[in-house]
């Protein structure tokens, strides 16, 4: 392996000496910022990102309206169980406490470890606890920042955050507080630091454009993206 | 033995539909394009801030890929290097096996499951083959590559696997294959296939992606799709092998945000990329879900002794497909008779001179041996720098700035030195040459000439003569004026 390594990169830089590329022309700028009018700018700016991707919202003034807004959206639809990051993930305080006063439940996966020697009882047992969590039709999260310029919602996995609560249901709510917007995504993702494990840039549920370009919604994640942006946390 | 590209064009014109299909599809991407670029000055701004990008990234590759390296392995990951084909698949079968660790019975059983997404780097080292040789059940998780592989072709475009299918081909596939109910509904027929592709998914043991590109300063790989699977992916299999053509770096994140539009404006416009994932090693203690290992398996297979040729500039290519688009040729012949990925313009560049996919052994059997440099002047592959007119559209939609148009003369031109190029118009060169040096020659010429082509061009006559009997494969005869220009002119010269 490392003898590949090597012999790669030596053949590189043989090449690179006698290479005939043009030279570069000047670096290109740094992505700029654009600059709201006013911070009140931006909600404005992200929900007409939002209409354009398909993308349902509301704004919720209080923490108390947001998780009312949360019980109707899922008792309308009829749902008793959702995937849910964990309480203490989520941006608003008290949110599991209230589904569970409306006798909903909140429940947020651990796969367990596959084990070092192979099993094939372990093997049919994480599928079949997969298969036991795919019908649950809402996925509940935070988002880690918003981008008023693409609509994008940007979600770091962690402790409290599976990856499967925003790619296996067919309808993904996010609580997302209003001092996580921000103007441009490019601008967000040159500043980041290294970052999590995991990082998914959420623009809008997925299309798939394949048969003759028709899109289709939701293939493979949710079908929905419901957005409830909270202005006081 | 691959059919040559003149059988696989002249399959492509007989099919009744494909021209149509084309010419809708590319239409539509060509339209979602133009509305990314509002003005000449939007493209050109974003074409020359890419161009450096790249340009910048291959020039310092080295140093690039032992950066991304370090971060990669600092964030837990394991990287390989592969130096063709046949290592890059002997390793994500060994994977698959299970035989880097134990390799007992049991494991063979373990990694039997592949869900894969991305085709153009496994065409290009012919991945699955080589996984299914290996004991492997492949199932493509993207909604074109699943249905190419249903139908058992190859995917034709980078970004839209299936352009070139119509929904009633779609359909009766899906009816034939997965006995579902006849439909023409686009959003139905991706909803079965939606209940079928969760299923191989849930069940994955193993996860090959390919990266749309890579970060040296963070090691983050990225994945972008239109469609979201790419969640799926980061989440489910439990090992997470990420392939990545060792010139798709993005030397920071600030690159990768300008790469990334460039590749989505230019495929399809704002918002083509649904979803996109940015993974750093495997899922961290505490996590509830991720892959545990991530193993990213950098692919040279040529790519490291092109950049000496003159042909290093094709490297830069981020695989929008927008030369695809908006090529004439590919549009009249489709995708798949190119006979390998990328197709296009881009493709007739890359494909003979990268190494073709060696065939389907087990991975335990001695690699292909290596093409000598420049072995890739071979057939099937070697008329594709003529299947072009020139026109020179594709280099006008680049986002990266390939001079594609130039790259393509180069090509037949050293075809030519080193005497590969077909002989049969040379020798009619020399005719006309030998013709034109003399005035009463040229004319008693061009009376013959007339004289044959009227015999010759007319409906039934589908052959011509030595030594000109290849012309009418892959071209009409058009009838020649029945008298010659000379003649004509004297005449109305004595008429006055």
């Amino acid at each position: 392996m490392s003898s590949s390594r090597q012999a790669i990169l030596d053949r590189l830089q043989r090449s690179l000496a006698t290479h005939r590329l043009a030279l570069p022309a000047a670096p290109p700028p740094a992505p700029t910022e654009f600059t709201p009018s006013s911070p009140a700018d931006l909600v404005p700016r992200l929900g007409a990102a939002f209409d354009r991707l398909g993308v349902t919202w509301e704004v919720a003034e209080t923490p108390v309206v947001a998780r009312l807004k949360l019980i109707t959206q899922v008792q309308e639809r009829g749902v008793e169980r959702l995937l849910a990051w964990a309480a203490d993930q989520l941006p608003v305080a008290g949110v599991v406490e209230a589904l569970n006063v409306f006798g909903i439940e909140t429940m947020t996966p651990v796969l367990a470890p596959s084990p070092s020697r192979a099993s094939r009882q372990h093997d049919e047992q994480r599928t079949a606890a997969l298969a036991a969590l795919e019908p649950i039709d809402i996925g509940l999260t935070g988002a880690d920042a918003a981008f008023a310029d693409t609509g994008a919602l940007a979600l770091a996995a962690g402790a409290g955050r599976p990856r499967l609560v925003s790619a296996l249901p067919r309808r993904h709510i996010v609580l997302l507080p209003e001092s996580k917007i921000v103007a441009s995504q490019a601008v967000w993702l040159a500043t980041l630091q290294r970052g999590p494990a995991y990082l998914n840039l959420i623009a809008g549920p997925g299309q798939a454009r394949d048969i003759e370009l028709t899109p289709a919604i939701g293939v493979h994640g949710p079908r929905r993206l419901h957005v409830v942006v909270v202005r006081e946390i | 033995m691959p059919t040559p590209f003149k059988q696989r064009v002249a399959v492509a014109l007989k099919d009744p539909y494909l021209r149509a299909t084309l010419a809708r599809s590319t239409g539509i991407l060509r339209r979602d394009r133009l509305a990314a670029f509002p003005t000449p000055a939007d493209f050109a701004a974003l074409q020359a801030a890419a161009q450096a990008v790249r340009r910048r990234t291959l020039l310092n590759l080295p140093a690039l890929l032992e950066q991304l390296e370090a971060q990669v392995v600092g964030s837990g990951g394991v990287v390989f290097w592969a130096e063709d084909a046949a290592a890059a698949n002997a390793y994500i079968a060994g994977l698959v096996q299970g035989s880097g660790s134990t390799g007992s019975g049991e494991q063979r059983h373990r990694f039997s499951r592949v869900l894969k997404s991305g085709s153009v780097l496994s065409q290009e080292i012919g991945l699955v083959a080589a996984l299914e040789a290996a004991g492997a059940q492949v199932v493509d998780l993207q909604l074109g590559d699943y249905i190419a592989q249903l139908a058992g072709e190859p995917p034709s475009h980078p970004v839209f696997p299936i352009i070139h299918k119509r929904k009633e081909d779609v359909s009766a596939l899906l009816q034939e294959k997965l006995d579902l109910p006849e439909t023409i509904d686009v959003q139905v027929m991706a909803s079965m296939a939606r209940f079928r592709l969760r299923r191989a998914a849930l069940s994955a043991q193993i996860g090959v992606v390919e990266a749309t590109l890579a970060v040296a300063e963070t090691g983050a790989l990225a994945l972008a799709t239109t469609s979201g699977h790419d969640r799926l992916m980061s989440a489910l299999p439990p090992v997470l092998v990420v392939l990545m053509a060792m010139t798709d770096v993005a030397p920071t994140l600030a690159d990768l945000a300008l790469l990334t539009t460039a590749l989505e404006h230019s495929a399809a416009g704002p918002a083509t990329f649904r979803s996109l994932s940015l993974l750093r090693g495997p899922a961290r203690p505490g996590e509830g879900d991720g892959p545990q290992q991530l193993h990213l398996v950098i692919v040279d297979n040529g790519r490291s002794e092109l950049l000496a040729t003159g042909y290093g500039e094709a490297l830069a290519c981020i695989r929008c497909g927008a030369c695809l688009n908006a090529c004439p040729v590919y549009q009249t012949i489709g995708g798949q008779a190119y006979g390998g990925a990328p197709a296009g313009p881009i493709g007739a560049v890359v494909l003979p001179l990268l190494p073709a996919p060696p065939p389907a052994s087990p991975p335990s059997a001695k690699a292909a041996p290596k093409l000598p440099r420049m072995a890739r002047h071979t057939a099937p592959s070697a008329d594709l720098p003529h299947a072009s007119t020139l026109c020179g559209a594709c280099a006008e939609v680049c986002p990266v700035g390939i001079d594609l148009p130039r790259l393509l003369v180069q090509m037949r031109s050293d075809q030519h030195r080193s005497g590969r190029a077909a002989t049969g118009p040379q020798r009619s060169l020399r005719l006309w040459l030998w013709a034109a040096g003399d005035v009463s020659r040229y004319r008693r010429l061009g009376r013959i000439a007339a004289a044959a082509g009227a015999l010759l061009a007319r409906p039934g006559v589908r052959r011509l003569p030595l030594p000109w009997a290849g012309w009418m494969t892959s071209r009409d005869l058009p009838a020649p004026a029945r008298r010659t220009f000379h003649d004509r002119w004297e005449e109305r010269q004595r008429r006055g």
